[in-house]
């Protein structure tokens, strides 16, 4: 019998009808909040794993190369004008020059095979770069004079080009990224200057920048050392930090000034910032819808009182507590809440698996689970409007039980 | 505990107050003794009952409960009270329409339980509410919906509610308006019997004379 009269009292006021729609109402509210801040996570999470950080794009720019580059007779090299108007640019944030080799390097490596040993040799080619627009940054990315070990980043394309097509085509086994950072092979440097032996290791792979780099430290000690040229050598190719937002007005200074860039990042900024305006315009819907619809509910349960204010009043005459009317209000509405977060989430995961799919077919890998920050975000912004409408209803009972001084 | 009324002066009568009243003058009622309030209409009887129940605030002067100001209850205070020490019996009932008669009276026990944590209510047994109801002529009404009875059987049944729970003052605001003679002196004398068990004073306001009852001291307002 305890509490059943009680309950039967308030409930028993109430229009059903009116309950369902205020939950509906505070339901689509929460779900398009939850959703946008979901999709938007993902979003920064894909973003990230392709070390693209929200506001700037990093591109590659290099001179086109014509026939008179051909024919030694245009300059494929950046100037200093040149770069010192790039850096100039209210669109760019910074910029860094690539450092190519000017001595030759052969890298090769004995691999045991039984009896005899497989071998492979190849001449190198490489670049560095400042390490603040490396999208990856190693534990062991450094070099210092007297390292015998260099390391190097390549670009995470020559693993794909080798393991999609090259490998299956032999026959050979593929490779996974950490596998391949297990080998150590010997590098030969030869110049003017004399040669010297070296071992190379791959530490990292980079989706930002199609070279192989090696530290700077390294790249400036061996060309002065090893060089064949006497001057500082001038760049082929230059990594510019540019604001998202300016995109399209450094692609036409690019094109008037006839520099190429890595037009497909290009595009997935331009497909980045659409894509998050859109959950921009999301959220800021998510966020009006839900403001109305907590108010709609706020409203809705002053409604609830007022309807039920002879039963409230009747039974506060008799003597029934009013702490334990706003207890047993505030634990239907924590009721209700947690039913709105729970199927909330439950329903986002579905949703986001749905889009996850959708977004695997264009190459994108969106995080599996449910970001954390979102849960507990949702968790926290549910706990909040439970604790606003506690502290709502305890006002109007608390008003009711007390003498009337009107 | 008595209560005492101390230069009350309510805000709607401010006007009206005259000499030879209760109003703005100091007048205490004793527990375990028996008042009978008797005024015309719009002299503040009910107004007397609402002050003592808590229900209004607006007068100027002092109520106090064994010598403690009323002004200083807090919400819990008056629910106490109400439950466990001042039983009141409204002019308009106050009664749960949608809820049987049976279910009308069950309510003090959980109300009681709220009070005191769930243990040992103290209220009537159901056998004893059965009984009473017997008394007053409505036992056959127990499973009926309040909101189904006439105004007469209501009445019966507020006071039942009234006396099932401890209580040291009963206030009746013409509780035997729509009864006859026969049943207000049955009523009467099941309150009278079951207050003096409990050494409870009974204040009952009635609308002239012509109710003068037996026993009680007439206080005019």
């Amino acid at each position: 019998m305890s509490q059943k009269i009680v309950s039967r009292i308030f409930i028993k006021t109430q229009k059903p009808s009116q309950l369902i729609g205020a939950i509906i109402g505070c339901f689509l509210g929460f779900f398009l909040i939850f959703i946008a801040a979901q999709l938007f996570a993902d979003f920064k999470t894909m973003v990230n794993s392709q070390e693209q950080s929200i506001g700037s794009q990093f591109l590659v720019v290099n001179k086109q190369v014509s026939v008179l580059n051909s024919l030694k007779l245009g300059k494929s090299t950046f100037s200093k004008t040149e770069v010192d108007q790039l850096k100039s640019l209210p669109s760019v944030k910074r910029i860094s020059e690539f450092t190519a080799n000017q001595f030759e390097a052969v890298a090769s490596m004995s691999i045991p095979n039984g009896e005899s040993s497989a071998a492979f040799r190849t001449e190198l080619f490489m670049e560095s770069v400042g390490d603040d627009f490396l999208d990856v940054k190693p534990d062991d990315w450094y070099w210092e004079l007297g390292n015998e070990m260099i390391p190097m980043i390549l670009p995470t394309d020559f693993i794909n080009l080798y393991n999609f097509n090259f490998a299956p085509g032999r026959g050979l086994p593929q490779l996974s990224k950490a596998t391949i950072q297990l080998a150590v092979f010997d590098i030969d440097v030869r110049g003017a200057k004399g040669t010297a032996h070296f071992t190379g290791k791959i530490v990292g792979f980079s989706n930002r920048i199609s070279s192989v780099l090696v530290p700077k430290s390294f790249m400036n000690y061996a060309n002065s050392h090893y060089g064949n040229n006497q001057t500082a050598p001038e760049s082929y190719r230059i990594i510019v930090e540019a604001k998202q937002q300016e995109l399209p007005k450094i692609q036409q200074y690019f094109k008037d000034e006839g520099y190429e860039t890595n037009e497909e990042l290009l595009k997935n900024g331009k497909f980045g910032s659409l894509l998050q305006a859109i959950l921009g315009i999301l959220a800021v819907l998510g966020i009006v819808v839900m403001f109305v619809s907590v108010s709609s509910f706020i409203l809705y349960v002053q409604l609830a009182i007022s309807r039920s204010k002879y039963e409230i009043e009747t039974i506060l005459r008799q003597g029934y507590p009013h702490i334990k009317i706003v207890q047993w209000y505030s634990k239907q509405l924590a009721l209700i809440f947690t039913i709105i977060a729970v199927v909330n989430l439950i329903l986002v995961w579905g949703v986001k698996n749905i889009t996850n799919a959708y977004l695997e077919n264009f190459g994108f890998e969106a995080p599996a689970q449910l970001n954390i920050f979102v849960i507990a975000g949702g968790f926290l912004l549910i706990a909040l409007l439970w604790i606003v409408q506690t502290l709502n209803v305890r006002s109007q009972i608390y008003s009711l039980a007390l003498p009337n001084k009107k | 505990m008595d209560i005492e009324f101390n230069g009350i002066i309510p805000l709607p009568l401010a006007e009206f107050v005259t000499e030879n009243s209760i109003w703005n003058s100091t007048f205490t009622f004793t527990q375990g003794n028996k008042y009978q309030i008797v005024a015309p209409s719009g002299k503040g009887k009910s107004t007397l009952v609402g002050l003592i129940a808590g229900t209004r605030g607006d007068f100027e002067g002092n109520l106090l409960f064994e010598g403690q100001n009323s002004r200083q209850f807090s919400p819990i205070r008056w629910s106490q009270w109400r439950a466990n020490e001042c039983s009141i019996v409204f002019q308009d009932l106050q009664l749960f329409p949608k809820l049987t008669v049976l279910q009308n009276l069950m309510l003090m026990s959980e109300i009681q339980q709220a009070h005191n944590n769930n243990t040992s209510p103290k209220n009537q047994t159901k056998e004893t509410l059965f009984e009473w109801a017997k008394q007053l002529g409505i036992e056959s009404k127990m499973d009926v919906l309040v909101g189904n009875l006439s105004f007469g059987q209501m009445q019966r049944v507020a006071i039942l509610r009234a006396l099932n729970r401890p209580f040291q003052w009963i206030v009746l605001d013409e509780p035997f308006s729509h009864l006859d003679t026969e049943n207000a002196k049955i009523a009467l004398d099941l309150i009278t019997s079951i207050a003096a068990s409990q050494n409870a004073g009974i204040i009952v306001t009635a609308l002239d004379s012509r109710f003068s009852i037996e026993g009680f001291t007439p206080v005019n307002i």
